[in-house]
C-alpha cells in the first residue's frame, strides 16, 4: 500500500508540471491590470540583470510608472575600473549618464557631470532594458478579452521568496518578438519580468522589490 | 474530537440544500429580499426580475441566467461601484439579459460587459487576420438589452458588447473610460442597435471594432470626448475586415474635451474615425466643432476603405471638414461624399495632433443627473433608421455637462 501511495504521489507530481496553457478569465484581468497597478504604485524600487556584449550590467534603481523616469547606479558584472561604474537617469526618449562609483541611485542627486544621448530604438541591450522599464505604467489597463483570445498564455507557478507567483507570456506581437514574461503575485502585482533584449540568448530579469522614493528629474532631461 | 466532522457534515448538508432550493421567480427585491445583487441573480429563475433599491453595491455581478433583468428603483442611486479595485460591474454571459436603470462606475475594466468569450481563449492572432471564430466554442451572447444606465470612471469602456448579438444598447450614458464609453467588438452579423446614448469625457465616445452587419447606430450624442466616434477593422478581433455599419442621426461635435482620459494613440479633436471599414452609411449626421478633422477615412494595417457613402451630412466648423487618408499600403476605392465627391486611392497622413495630457479616467468629474427609466414599455427593437433626420446641437443637451 505504501508503495502504491508513494507512486501516485510521484505521478501527481509529475502531472503537476502542466504544459503551458491559453489565460483563464481572472488569468486574463490579472494580466490585463499589470501596467495600471504599476501606475497606482507610482515609483517602485527595482533591481536589473540585463545581459550585453560588454558584460552583464547590473542595476539597482527606481522607476516613476507615472511620469515615465528611471533612476538607477550601475555597474558591469566583473569589472572594477572606473568606467565600468556610474548613475544612469532615463525617460521614454533619452538618457544620462555619469561615471560615479556608487551603484546605488544617490539621493540627493549629486551634481556631476551628465552625459546626455537618445535611447536608441535597436541594437542596445541597455537602452532596449531602459525603455522598457519606463513602459512599464499607464493610466489604464489593457482589454482582457483581447488578451484573452491573443496568443498570451500561462507557463508555470512558482516562487519568488515565499511570495507564490503564476508566470505568465505576454502576446506575440510579431513572429520575430520575443515575448516578455511576467511574474505576478496573487494580487496581480508584477514582481519579476523576464526579457529578451538584442540578440542575448540569456533573458534580462527585473525584479521589483517594494514601493520607491519620488524620483527627482535632473536638469538636463526636462524637456 | 469528532466535533470537526460533524461539523462538516453539516457544511455539507447545508450546501446541499441549498443548491436544491426552489429558484425564486417574478420580482426578487434587493435587499430587501436578498442583500446583494449576486444573490438575487443566484437565485433567480429564467426571465426574473430583480428590482434593486437605492444604495451602493460593492460587488461585481455575474449574470450567467436566461433572461434575466437587473432593473434600479432609481438611476442615479442604484449605485455599482467598483471602488478602482473590482473589474467589472456587471457580467452578462446569458442570452436576453436586460440591464436596467442604475449606475456602475469605479470599475478597473468595464462598467457592464456582455460577452459569449467564455474561459480559456487563447485563440492567437494569425499573420493573415482570423475571420473565424469557433462558434461551438465561443458561441456568441444571443440577445442583450442596456437601457438608461450610467457608467462612469471606468477604466476601460463603459458600456461593452464583445462577441455578442441581437442587442440594444439605449438611453444611456458613459463618462471618464480611459477607452470609449459604448464599444461594440467583434461580431458578424450584430443586428445590434446603439441608439439614444450620451457619451462625454471620454476618451472616444463610440467605437465599434469588426461590428458589421445590420450594426446601427442612432441619434446618440457623442460630444466633449477626445474622439467622437470610430469604426475600425483589428486583426485583434475575429471578423475583419469592419463592413456595413450604419451611422445616422448623430450629433459628433466638440470633442476636444482635455479634462478626460487621454486616447491610447494621442489623439484629439477628431469627430468620426473609419480605419479600415467597408460598405459604411454615414448619413444625416451633425459633424461640428471638432478642431481636428470632422470626419477620417483611413486605412488599418492593409485593410483599405471601400465603398463607404456619406448621405446627407452636415459637416462643418471642423479644423478640416474631411480627410481622407487611405496608405500606400492599402489604398481606398469609392468612397463617396452625397454621390458626388468620391475618394480613390492613397490619401494624405492624418496629422498628429498636439493634444493637452489626459487625467486618470477616475478623476473625470461625475455625470449630470440623467432621466429615470419610463414606466411605459420600451420601444421595439427595430432600428427605424429613416426616422433619424440631422440632428441639432442641442440633442440631448439636458443629459450633458460638456456644452456643445
Amino acid at each position: 500500500m505504501k508503495k502504491a501511495l508513494a507512486l501516485l504521489l510521484v505521478l501527481s507530481a509529475c502531472s503537476s508540471t502542466p504544459d503551458p496553457r491559453p489565460l483563464s478569465i481572472p488569468e486574463a484581468e490579472r494580466l490585463a491590470l499589470v501596467r495600471f497597478s504599476n501606475y497606482t504604485t507610482g515609483t517602485s524600487a527595482f533591481t536589473a540583470s540585463v545581459p550585453s556584449p560588454g558584460g552583464k550590467l547590473v542595476l539597482d534603481g527606481r522607476v516613476d510608472f507615472v511620469n515615465h523616469l528611471g533612476y538607477a547606479g550601475m555597474r558591469t558584472d566583473g569589472r572594477d575600473d572606473q568606467f565600468s561604474k556610474g548613475l544612469v537617469q532615463w525617460n521614454l526618449g533619452r538618457m544620462a549618464f555619469a561615471i560615479n562609483p556608487s551603484t546605488k541611485p544617490i539621493d540627493p542627486i549629486p551634481v556631476v557631470d551628465w552625459q546626455v544621448r537618445e535611447l536608441r530604438e535597436r541594437g542596445s541591450e541597455l537602452d532596449g532594458a531602459l525603455r522598457l522599464l519606463v513602459n512599464l505604467g499607464s493610466d489604464r489597463p489593457e482589454n482582457a478579452q483581447l488578451l484573452l483570445q491573443s496568443s498570451a498564455r500561462w507557463l508555470r507557478s512558482d516562487k519568488i521568496g515565499d511570495t507564490a507567483v503564476d508566470i505568465f507570456e505576454g502576446p506575440k506581437k510579431d513572429k520575430a518578438d520575443a515575448r516578455l514574461r511576467y511574474w505576478l503575485d496573487q494580487d496581480g502585482k508584477l514582481r519579476r519580468l523576464e526579457a529578451k533584449l538584442g540578440n542575448q540568448e540569456e533573458l534580462a530579469v527585473f525584479d521589483f522589490t517594494g514601493s520607491g522614493d519620488p524620483v527627482k528629474v535632473i536638469p538636463p532631461l526636462v524637456s | 474530537m469528532r466535533a470537526p466532522y460533524t461539523l462538516t457534515a453539516l457544511f455539507l448538508v447545508a450546501g446541499c440544500s441549498s443548491a436544491a432550493s426552489p429558484k425564486l421567480g417574478g420580482e426578487i427585491a434587493v435587499p430587501a429580499q436578498l442583500g446583494t445583487i449576486q444573490a438575487a441573480v443566484d437565485a433567480a429563475q429564467e426571465g426574473a426580475t430583480i428590482v434593486v433599491s437605492p444604495g451602493v453595491y460593492k460587488e461585481s455581478v455575474q449574470v450567467r441566467t436566461k433572461g434575466l433583468t437587473i432593473r434600479g428603483t432609481q438611476r442615479g442611486s442604484v449605485i455599482i461601484d467598483g471602488e478602482v479595485k473590482r473589474a467589472n460591474g456587471i457580467v452578462v454571459t446569458a442570452p436576453d439579459v436586460s440591464v436596467q436603470n442604475l449606475t456602475v462606475r469605479n470599475h478597473t475594466l468595464n462598467g457592464v460587459l456582455v460577452t459569449g468569450l467564455s474561459e480559456n481563449g487563447g485563440m492567437g492572432r494569425g499573420s493573415n487576420g482570423y475571420t473565424k471564430l469557433d462558434p461551438q466554442k465561443f458561441p456568441p451572447v444571443q440577445g442583450f438589452r442596456v437601457s438608461y444606465v450610467t457608467a462612469s470612471n471606468n477604466a476601460l469602456y463603459g458600456i461593452y458588447a464583445f462577441d455578442a448579438q441581437h442587442g440594444v444598447i439605449e438611453q444611456s450614458y458613459a463618462s471618464g473610460s480611459a477607452d470609449s464609453g459604448f464599444y461594440v467588438g467583434q461580431c458578424k452579423p450584430c443586428d445590434i442597435v446603439v441608439r439614444g446614448n450620451v457619451a462625454e469625457r471620454n476618451a472616444v465616445g463610440y467605437e465599434g471594432t469588426n461590428a458589421s452587419g445590420q450594426m446601427y447606430v442612432l441619434g446618440n450624442r457623442f460630444s466633449g470626448n477626445r474622439v467622437g466616434m470610430t469604426s475600425n477593422s483589428d486583426y485583434q478581433e475575429a471578423f475583419v475586415p469592419q463592413e456595413d455599419a450604419t451611422f445616422t442621426g448623430n450629433l459628433v461635435s466638440d470633442n476636444a474635451e482635455a479634462l478626460s482620459p487621454a486616447q491610447a494613440d494621442g489623439a484629439f479633436g477628431l469627430g468620426l474615425g473609419i480605419a479600415g471599414g467597408t460598405r459604411n452609411l454615414v448619413s444625416r449626421n451633425l459633424i461640428t466643432g471638432n478642431p481636428g478633422t470632422g470626419v477620417a477615412l483611413g486605412s488599418s494595417e492593409d485593410m483599405a476603405p471601400l465603398d463607404n457613402l456619406f448621405d446627407g451630412n452636415v459637416i462643418n466648423h471642423n479644423g478640416q471638414d474631411v480627410l481622407y487618408a487611405a496608405s500606400k499600403r492599402a489604398p481606398g476605392r469609392n468612397n463617396c461624399f452625397a454621390r458626388e465627391r468620391c475618394y480613390d486611392g492613397v490619401g494624405d497622413p492624418l496629422p498628429k495632433p498636439s493634444a493637452p495630457r489626459g487625467i486618470p479616467f477616475n478623476q473625470v468629474a461625475a455625470p449630470p443627473l440623467q432621466p429615470e427609466m419610463p414606466k411605459d414599455p420600451l420601444p421595439d427593437k427595430a432600428p427605424n433608421v429613416e426616422k433619424y433626420g440631422v440632428p441639432t446641437e442641442d440633442l440631448f443637451s439636458d443629459r450633458a455637462a460638456v456644452r456643445s
